[in-house]
């Protein structure tokens, strides 16, 4: 399954309003991409564990997230989870009118759809 | 080459053994550039905690006495800012929600062999890279000033407390252990110490110590202490900003009216205008369709002051875990965003199966909206939950 997701993300293009993205495994090890200054992959890597512990502290309250949506003043930070714990966090331009935001569902519904059922 | 300050790294674990086998080990990856301490118990630990400035604790679960999550509730009203992560053998999904809620960095399981360790160590070196900048800025919960005082004084420290709330601002100053001047505007000693007490909420930062202008207070600070306490007591509730004439403020229980407290008073309207709204991008095209012909209803709603007080609540069932969600909020964003130009966190929004949250945070308040969709042909307003 990681070798597809990888796969998957290195093949990914970008669109427009796109900053960076990365992906968290379930083993703890990620994988970015940035194209902008200023989302060094260390610190994209750093938020994706941030996310992790988003999910699940929001599972802790009982809620079961399909998607979060951190909003920052300066940039929006979207995340999805996958059923096996793989997660994708997306950072877009704070300003939506700019973002292709059916590049971003896709970007999702392929990230949710690759490899399912395949094992870690 | 500039000589980097060495991190003070404090393991906590029952197991002596492995104490040492982490002192050699660490020690002999980190090189120079961590101090590795190490306490056998909680007690030990706070003692560490109080005599340096530890910029990560690592704490066993299972240990005698109080255990590692009961440790970590403390550390979370006392030292809510310093790193915490767990390492523990009993690595389940559920010790890992509850730490993680309970404000642990990270939840990791003890290794078994020395590449494991050396995982380890990476990710606890990776983590204290991304250790927040000096100084005191903390969510509030459950921990008074007076706490902070009173640690500040038993450790015998000396230190310079600002304090806001509004536009309110004060400072006291510790010196050895002793509370020697505090100032708020044209109040000095002891008025403006017993004022500053009396706040009902506010943020402060604990700075270097600094010699004040003057010295205005010579009592002990046990007689103090009390004494702001008996005040506050006989005053009744606490001063709110306002009272001093020139501040905004900000609201206390006592500002807000009794209706306001049964009624769904705010709607979870973050933004009014743009895309930028909660159903806009964040209603996914899974999720939208079973939406159609649908219109959102509040079923939960919950605002709280930083320090955990609860200022208006609706349909919360609870109100405990929804504050201590804020709280884990407010710390997380800021974490996530370290290294990152992101701005200045606003709220997360949380697009659920049945459901939507949004949890903002502000400056001095914390908002958490739960709602749902309904069928347009249900009653307008309708409150069922």
């Amino acid at each position: 399954m990681k070798e597809l997701v990888n796969q998957w993300f290195e093949q990914s293009a970008p669109f427009e309003g796109i900053l960076a993205c990365g992906v968290r495994f379930p083993d703890q090890t990620c994988v970015s991409k940035s194209w902008t200054d200023g989302f060094e992959g260390g610190a994209v890597e750093n938020a994706l564990r941030c996310v992790v512990d988003g999910f699940q502290v929001v599972q802790l309250n009982r809620i079961n997230p399909v998607r979060l949506r951190w909003v920052y003043s300066a940039a929006l930070l979207y995340c999805e989870r996958r059923q096996d714990g793989t997660c994708l966090g997306v950072f877009t331009a704070k300003d939506v009118e700019s973002v292709d935001l059916e590049a971003l569902e896709r970007l999702f519904g392929e990230f949710q759809t690759v490899a399912r059922g395949a094992s870690l | 080459m500039m000589a980097q300050k060495r991190k003070k790294i404090l393991f906590v674990d029952d197991d002596v053994n492995l104490l040492g086998v982490l002192r050699q080990l660490m020690g002999h990856y980190a090189g120079n550039t961590w101090e590795v301490l190490t306490a056998q118990d909680v007690s030990k630990a706070l003692g560490s905690l109080q005599e340096h400035r530890i910029d990560l604790l690592v704490i066993d679960i299972h240990m005698p006495l109080v255990d590692g999550l009961q440790f970590l509730n403390l550390l979370q009203r006392k030292y809510p800012n310093v790193l915490k992560v767990v390492l523990t053998a009993d690595a389940t999904e559920e010790h890992r929600a509850t730490c993680l809620s309970s404000g642990a960095e990270l939840f990791l399981e003890k290794p078994r062999d020395e590449g494991g360790w050396r995982s380890v160590y990476a990710t606890l070196h990776e983590l204290t890279r991304f250790q927040q900048e000096e100084g005191f800025h903390g969510v509030l919960r459950r921990v008074g000033l007076q706490d902070v005082l009173q640690m500040e004084c038993l450790a015998r420290n000396s230190s310079l407390l600002k304090i806001s709330a509004g536009s309110v601002q004060g400072s006291v100053y510790v010196k050895d252990g002793q509370i020697i001047h505090a100032q708020c505007g044209h109040r000095t000693g002891e008025d403006a110490f017993n004022y500053l007490l009396s706040l009902a909420g506010g943020e402060f930062d604990v700075k270097p110590f600094a010699p004040p202008p003057t010295q205005s207070i010579s009592g002990s600070w046990e007689f103090l202490l009390m004494e702001a306490a008996r005040k506050r007591d006989e005053e009744g509730s606490p001063a709110s900003p306002q009272n001093d004439g020139t501040d905004e403020g900000f609201p206390t229980p006592a500002v807000l009216s009794s209706a306001e407290r049964n009624t769904p008073a705010i709607v979870p309207v973050i933004e009014s205008s743009g895309r930028e709204s909660m159903e806009t991008p964040m209603s996914t095209q899974r999720d939208r369709a079973p939406l159609e012909g649908s219109e959102p209803r509040v079923d939960e709603l919950l605002v709280c002051s930083l320090q955990g007080e609860v200022l208006h609540e609706w349909q919360c069932h609870n109100t405990n875990g929804r504050v201590g969600f804020l709280e884990f909020l407010s710390q997380k964003a800021r974490q996530l965003a370290q290294g990152l130009p992101l701005g200045d966190f606003d709220r997360l929004e949380v697009a659920g199966e049945n459901c939507r949250v949004v949890a903002q945070i502000q400056s001095d308040l914390g908002l958490f909206v739960r709602t749902s969709q309904v069928e347009s042909s249900s009653p307008a307003g309708s409150m069922q939950p």
